[in-house]
């Protein structure tokens, strides 16, 4: 049965990629980090933020998904959501 | 830990195993903190019909690995046109890299054959202006053709004709780049990996990127191995091992009759494997054997086994001993006279492989895969042997090296040295630079190690610009042409013709070239009415040879440069040696 990995395990690996792709410290990597106040979180940033997600968590995020990763903390539940495994289809 | 500050042949071998190992957009951004920042920068003006900022990181990283440093600027995509015919502003790059995506320079809809010569003409008249612009070496890559729809579910005969078209496209696309001077096409098809799985449609609707992901590693080795040649040289010999290498088995074992060759599994693997060697051999690279075994036992297969690609005498040295091979290897460079920077090793065994890499850092070795089917594809994988095009001195350097055993054998038997000289009926040609000779003028810079005055690796454009004040050394004897051996620069000063740079093979050195070129520089001196040479030159690492040709030629430090006046006792051509040179009315022009 799959299980989605715990939220901390999930958040480290996403910190771990804006770092590498925003260039910035840690300590910077906050629920509300966004575009509108990060000068490095450019469109080209974005497409690397959301190459890196999918190869990092073997997902492939569609676009609605992507345009909706707004800032860190929507990346987060985004990424979450994309990693539950898939219930029962309603008929 | 790879030390980010030594990026040698085997960092940069380290390097490559971890990318091609994890080749995710992650493992690139953290590989790119990692590269060091020493040597010059290249600068690339990458131009495109649609989005290849993306790619930035792999590049940078595939360009190191590759040996050199990239320094890239992004033309807005679509806005590839204007910046060919017009150039960007700024500098002029080092190189323009042009990626197209035919299926998006066709239009939407409508007659598809008029929407092809559109795109064609349209290209081609982009391609002409940018030539009668700029000199600089252009790469042309286009994304290979589409997948064909046909196999999920439109039938055989069922393909769009927007496919048909935009496949049609990348030919002529190709046939237009190759027609253009100077201009390369970087071949995806020859990247099986790439060819028909690189789209990314969710890429290409979101944001102009139609690259997948996966396919953006191998795209940007495939540009930065194809742009590399301009910046650094060639490697010059392979040295391969034989058992498990170019046979299967253990010839020791086994016998020359037991030894896997020929069809089938595992030997044709060897075959095919032979076989991109032998191309390699017929391309300019050396070849060499290091192997541990009695030399019966391997002369025996290369004797008895017909299917052999190779010949005993296709390698210009040969060590079949029980050796240690770092030594063997350090002896074939002796006996070459071929620096063991210009070396790639090749052996199955990972201990050897260790040995070489710790013993010589700048050998590229290449550890061959237990598994022959991996063979061909570990020896492409190396990026040294990587060139822009063949020169006729690189079809003919095994023979040329052959030349130079029987001129050995000659000198043995002729003890006088200078007789030994005029016994070779040598003959020096020296002319002026002229369109054909740039390519290998330029190589030659680039490759030249010992005898080079300067050590300048300038860029072809660069030396293409100072074409009227080079001449190329051309060098025959008895036994064989040379080609041509040595690049020449001169300026004629206030009071002084100056050497501006100086570079000879180290096939032709002892050969009286230098002797030649020396007199042919006092030459301009007299025609011009200065009473003076000078030199500039550097000291490198390995370029003592030609810093020690200057001091006995009596050149002086005099400020930034070496001065050697000339009175009576003025350099002269050697008599041993037939010399053509240009007239000194041709000289004249040069200044």
């Amino acid at each position: 049965m799959l299980v989605a990995p715990p939220r901390e395990e999930v958040r480290r690996t996403l910190v771990d990629i804006f770092v590498t792709v925003l260039g910035l410290p840690e300590s910077a990597i906050r629920d509300g980090l966004s575009p509108d106040n990060c000068t490095t979180w450019d469109s080209l940033r974005h497409i690397q933020l959301c190459t890196a997600i999918d190869q990092s968590f073997g997902i492939a995020l569609d676009i609605a998904q992507q345009v909706e990763m707004l800032n860190f903390g929507l990346a987060l539940d985004t990424v979450l959501r994309a990693l539950e495994p898939a219930g029962p289809r309603e008929r | 830990m790879i030390d980010p500050m030594a990026l040698t042949a085997a960092a940069r071998s380290a390097f490559r195993s971890e990318l091609r190992h994890d080749a995710r957009l992650m493992s690139y951004l953290k590989a790119l903190k990692r590269l060091p920042e020493a040597g010059a920068a290249r600068r690339v003006l990458f131009a495109s019909s649609y989005s290849v900022r993306p790619l930035e990181p792999y590049l940078c990283v595939e360009a190191a690995l590759a040996g050199w440093r990239l320094e890239p600027r992004f033309v807005e995509y679509g806005q590839w046109q204007q910046a060919l015919i017009a150039g960007s502003g700024g500098a002029e790059p080092d190189a323009y890299v042009l990626m197209l995506h035919p299926e998006s320079l066709l239009a939407a809809a409508g007659n598809m054959a008029t929407h092809i010569d559109a795109a064609e003409t349209s290209i081609a008249a982009v391609f002409r202006s940018f030539r009668a612009r700029s000199r600089t070496p252009f790469f042309v890559l286009h994304l290979p053709p589409p997948r064909p729809l046909g196999a999920i579910g439109f039938g055989q005969g069922g393909t769009p004709r927007r496919i048909d078209a935009a496949t049609e496209l990348c030919h002529r696309i190709a046939t237009l780049a190759k027609n253009l001077d100077a201009t390369y096409v970087i071949d995806l098809s020859a990247t099986p990996k790439v060819a028909g799985a690189w789209q990314d449609d969710k890429g290409l609707q979101a944001s102009l990127s139609p690259v997948a992901s996966h396919a953006a590693p191998l795209i940007a080795e495939a540009i930065a191995r194809s742009v590399a040649p301009l910046f650094r040289p060639r490697r010059k010999i392979l040295v391969v091992d034989l058992d498990n290498t170019l046979w299967g088995g253990v010839v020791g074992e086994v016998g020359s009759e037991g030894v896997s060759l020929g069809a089938g599994w595992p030997g044709a693997a060897y075959l095919a494997f032979q076989r991109i060697i032998r191309e390699l051999g017929e391309s300019g690279v050396l070849l060499a054997l290091n192997s541990k075994n009695n030399e019966s036992d391997a002369r025996a297969v290369f004797e008895t086994r017909t299917e052999m690609v190779l010949q005993w005498n296709d390698f210009a040295a040969r060590r079949v001993n029980w050796c240690d091979k770092a030594e063997n290897l350090a002896s074939i460079a002796d006996e070459l006279s071929l620096g063991i920077e210009s070396f790639v090793f090749a052996d199955d065994s990972p201990v050897e492989c260790a040995r070489i890499r710790a013993a010589f850092p700048d050998v590229e070795v290449i550890q061959l895969s237990d598994d022959p089917t991996g063979l061909v594809e570990a020896l492409l994988g190396c990026p040294g042997f990587d060139m822009l095009s063949v020169t006729d001195e690189d079809r003919g350097r095994t023979e040329s090296y052959r030349s130079e055993s029987e001129r050995s054998a000659l000198r043995q038997t002729t003890g006088d040295y200078r007789a030994f000289l005029r016994s070779l009926s040598l003959e020096i040609d020296i002319t002026p630079c002229d369109g054909s000779s740039l390519e290998r003028l330029h190589q030659l810079l680039l490759k030249t190690n010992q005898f080079h005055f300067t050590l300048e690796r300038p860029a072809k454009t660069e030396l293409g610009a100072r074409a009227n004040r080079l001449f190329s050394v051309r060098l025959r004897d008895r036994f064989g042409d040379y080609g041509i051996i040595g690049v020449l620069e001169t300026a004629v000063r206030r009071d002084a013709v100056e050497i501006v740079n100086l570079a000879l093979s180290c096939r032709a050195l002892g050969r009286l070239v230098e002797e030649t070129v020396l007199a042919f520089v006092a030459e301009i001196a007299r025609a011009t009415g200065v009473a003076a040479l000078s030199a500039r030159s550097v000291v490198g690492p390995r370029n003592q040879p030609a810093l020690d040709f200057l001091d006995k030629a009596g050149f002086r430090p005099h400020g930034p440069v070496l001065r050697l006046p000339i009175g009576p006792d003025a350099p002269a051509y050697p008599a041993e040696a037939m010399v053509s040179r240009p007239e000194p009315v041709i000289l004249e022009r040069t200044c």
